[in-house]
């Protein structure tokens, strides 16, 4: 087993499947660590959480076009407005915009994990989600090193994400086409999940492009190639919403080209995700997904949520500033595990620290209480170990709902951790679907 | 392909032709520190280093080294780390080659993963090396290693890599760093060659260039095994069946900007074809009855550095207003 682990490492490396970590002096290359064991789960586990994950994307997508429409939701008082008016997420640029077949989220990575009583969705990623490239890259590792008991496990296959992913951005280009021009926006190369963008360009065969490579012109956009201008259909960006448009959001973006927007508002191009989808991943807007599911769908929620406190209601407030040791605490707009407080890990000063933070701003937090993540064996030290994951499979949603058999499994490392975010030092983990 | 990669690629290969050029030479040199005379000590750093058109790091112990005869072997342990890892010296081989890992590295989509495999695996070699090491074992194969990796990148390229505008930009960079080096290399020992006391003694300078040329072989097959100086400078610039002579490097050059044919800043475009074509005809026509080698040589360089701005102007830094749009 040691020796399988050694070689999958090793292949990482000389490929170059790299992660960047921010925070130190330079940007460094760093590899995910990728574990030899992987984590196995039941065909029809497996089935019941796609066909939840299907229906939550479906119900968020129905609730962003009305968020950005009518927003009946709101004056049926489903959801308070409040609520969306504090959202930093929420783009009023994205008013009264449509959108191809109504899609904002083309591209959703929903975070799960496993309790004592069965998955619950952690969060739902529905801005630029990444992951999916090491959940291609470690089912090539691990397959191709364990290949007879690969083969005799009967393992449903990750590999038709890129054509998944090429087909519903087709479906998502201005004038549906079974040739579109796509391209992927990437922030560029000191961007932390640069390699995933890469791989991702070439498993679609799209250009990877930067900002300073598009040019808007006469309301579409265009990429300067060595054979001139060339008309860009469908941009799959990997880029926040800020920094897409230095004319419509943050002005001192450099990341971004210049009317994007108004190519985008013209409908002459297609930005997967759209902006503003963020309004819907924000903490507090999680917590009534359950709702909008029952609202929009009138089914009830296949998947649970992780029971939630909203810092903006006086009640949860009290409780949350009362049992900071037994929570964790995010911020609502948060992403990556940045800015978050592990209660009952933290110092009794960090907690103070971070009390204070919560009152000067209460609606900015919501708390969770700390769960029992569940674990799985990982080849560590030469011995198998119990280390904590979590579960990120990827959905695409075009003119159909599609998904591959597999994820992302994200590990904590170090022992005890609870903290899987690969910018926190995490690792990964192939994921085994197999029959029952 | 978009402009930014095809300007990487052409680096790439600019970069690594860079790092195999002072490779070869740093052979050739390391070998001559074993048992050669202080005298072809010397003049083998002082051509490096002109070539380079950049100066040594003074060391404390031994003064100026240009000023002296004392390129001594411990010189050589400074000088040779100046050369092969010092990271503020952008000549250095670990420098060249970096730089060449990390456009392809940006551009992985652009070439084909064998390619990317073979490079990053050489990379992650001389990223372990030490100058100790180096020294402790066999230095010559050290640089007889590098060389390698370049060589079969480039192999591997050529057998692995599609055909799109992406080669020529890679190729064209590479031929075209090629004309540079070699027109700075030969017009250095077109003049400090003649410096050389007379005494009746081997052409050490020339047996030494035609090795880091890969023209040792091929000079003995066409004109036997004594070394002239001219003899060799002819074939060195002229002969277009030697992949590293300078009139092979233009000739492959214009090969590529044809290639690339139609480029969004036409002008520039046309203009860069002139300048190439202005290169042949100084080699073909000129160099023969050329009475300074030294002038031409330069002028050689001169015009090879017009082409690369034309190259910019024509395919990177192109105006967008002016640019053809195409489906």
């Amino acid at each position: 087993m040691s020796s399988i682990q050694d070689r999958i490492g090793r292949s990482f490396l000389n490929q170059g499947i790299s992660f960047t970590l921010y925070g130190e002096e330079e940007a460094t290359e760093r590899i995910i660590p990728i574990d030899g064991i992987p984590r196995i789960v039941p065909l029809s586990e497996w089935d019941l959480l796609q066909t939840g994950l299907k229906q939550r994307l479906k119900a968020l997508n129905l609730f962003l076009h009305d968020v950005y429409h009518e927003a009946r939701i709101i004056k049926d008082g489903v959801i308070p407005i409040d609520i969306i008016k504090e959202c930093p997420q929420y783009r009023l640029e994205m008013q009264g915009v449509d959108t191809p077949l109504n899609v904002y989220v083309g591209i959703c990575g929903t975070d799960l994990i496993r309790t004592n009583d069965g998955y619950r969705v952690l969060e739902d990623n529905l801005r630029v989600p990444s992951g999916v490239s090491y959940m291609i890259a470690n089912r090539r590792a691990v397959k191709s090193n364990i290949p007879r008991i690969f083969r005799r496990s009967k393992v449903v296959g990750v590999e038709d994400y890129g054509l998944y992913l090429f087909e519903t951005l087709c479906e998502l280009a201005p004038v549906p086409s079974n040739d579109p021009c796509i391209v992927l926006l990437s922030p560029g190369v000191f961007n932390s999940a640069f390699y995933e963008h890469m791989f991702l360009a070439n498993e679609i065969g799209a250009e990877l492009v930067e900002g300073q490579d598009l040019v808007v012109n006469n309301g579409f956009v265009y990429m300067r190639t060595t054979h001139g201008l060339k008309k860009v259909d469908v941009i799959y960006r990997r880029i926040d919403d800020d920094f897409i448009d230095p004319l419509v959001f943050r002005k001192d973006s450099i990341l971004g080209v210049p009317g994007l927007m108004h190519a985008y508002k013209l409908g002459n191009v297609t930005l997967v995700n759209a902006p503003g989808t963020g309004v819907a991943d924000d903490k507090s807007v999680y917590v009534y997904v359950p709702d909008m599911i029952r609202y929009y769908l009138s089914e009830d929620p296949i998947l649970a949520n992780v029971e939630t406190y909203l810092c903006r209601r006086p009640d949860d407030l009290a409780y949350t500033l009362d049992n900071l040791d037994k929570l964790v605490v995010k911020t609502v707009g948060g992403s990556g595990g940045y800015g978050m407080l592990m209660g009952p890990q933290a110092s009794p000063e960090e907690r103070t620290a971070y009390a204070e933070q919560i009152r000067a701003n209460p609606s900015n937090y919501i708390s969770q209480p700390q769960l029992a993540l569940s674990r799985s064996p990982c080849w560590i030290d030469e011995r198998p170990q119990p280390r904590c994951v979590d579960l990120r499979p990827f959905i695409l949603q075009g003119a159909e709902s599609r998904i591959v058999g597999g994820a992302f499994c994200r590990v904590a490392l170090p022992e005890g951790s609870l903290i899987v975010n690969s910018s926190q030092g995490g690792g990964g983990k192939d994921v085994w679907v197999i029959e029952d | 392909m978009l402009v930014r990669s095809a300007e990487s690629l052409y680096w790439l290969g600019r970069y690594l032709e860079r790092a195999e050029n002072l490779s070869r030479l740093m052979e050739v040199q390391v070998g001559v520190v074993i048992d050669r005379p202080i005298r072809e000590l010397v003049f083998g750093w002082r051509r490096i280093y002109k070539h380079l058109d950049t100066s040594p790091p003074s060391s404390p112990e031994v003064g100026d080294p240009m000023d002296t005869d004392d390129f001594t072997v411990a010189d050589a342990y400074t000088l040779t780390d100046d050369l092969t890892f010092e990271v503020s010296n952008p000549y250095s081989i670990w420098n060249c080659f970096a730089q060449g890992r990390e456009n392809a590295r940006q551009m992985r989509h652009c070439i084909s993963t064998e390619m990317w495999n073979c490079l990053n695996l050489s990379y992650l070699r001389l990223k372990e090396s030490k100058l100790v090491g180096i020294w402790q074992a066999e230095p010559v194969q050290f640089y007889a290693e590098i060389v390698r990796d370049i060589n079969t990148f480039f192999g591997v390229a050529s057998a692995t890599m599609y055909r799109d505008d992406g080669w020529d930009f890679i190729l064209l960079g590479r031929t075209l760093e090629k004309i540079q080096l070699n027109a700075s290399i030969l017009a250095i020992q077109a003049t400090d060659s003649m410096d050389l006391p007379k005494d009746g003694s081997r052409n050490f300078e020339w047996i030494g260039l035609l090795h880091a040329c890969y023209a040792d072989e091929a000079y003995q097959k066409l004109y036997g095994i004594e070394v002239e100086a001219e003899k060799a400078m002819t074939l060195l610039t002229t002969n277009d069946d030697l992949p590293n002579s300078l009139l092979y490097a233009i000739t492959r050059t214009d090969d590529r900007i044809r290639n690339l044919g139609l480029a969004p800043d036409a002008k520039a475009g046309e203009r860069a074809l002139r300048y190439s074509g202005r290169l042949k005809s100084l080699i073909e026509h000129e160099w023969p009855d050329a009475d300074d080698p030294h002038r031409l040589l330069t002028l050689v360089g001169n015009f090879a550095n017009r082409l690369h701005d034309q190259i910019v102007e024509a395919w990177f830094n192109y105006r967008n207003e002016q640019a053809t749009k195409v489906s």
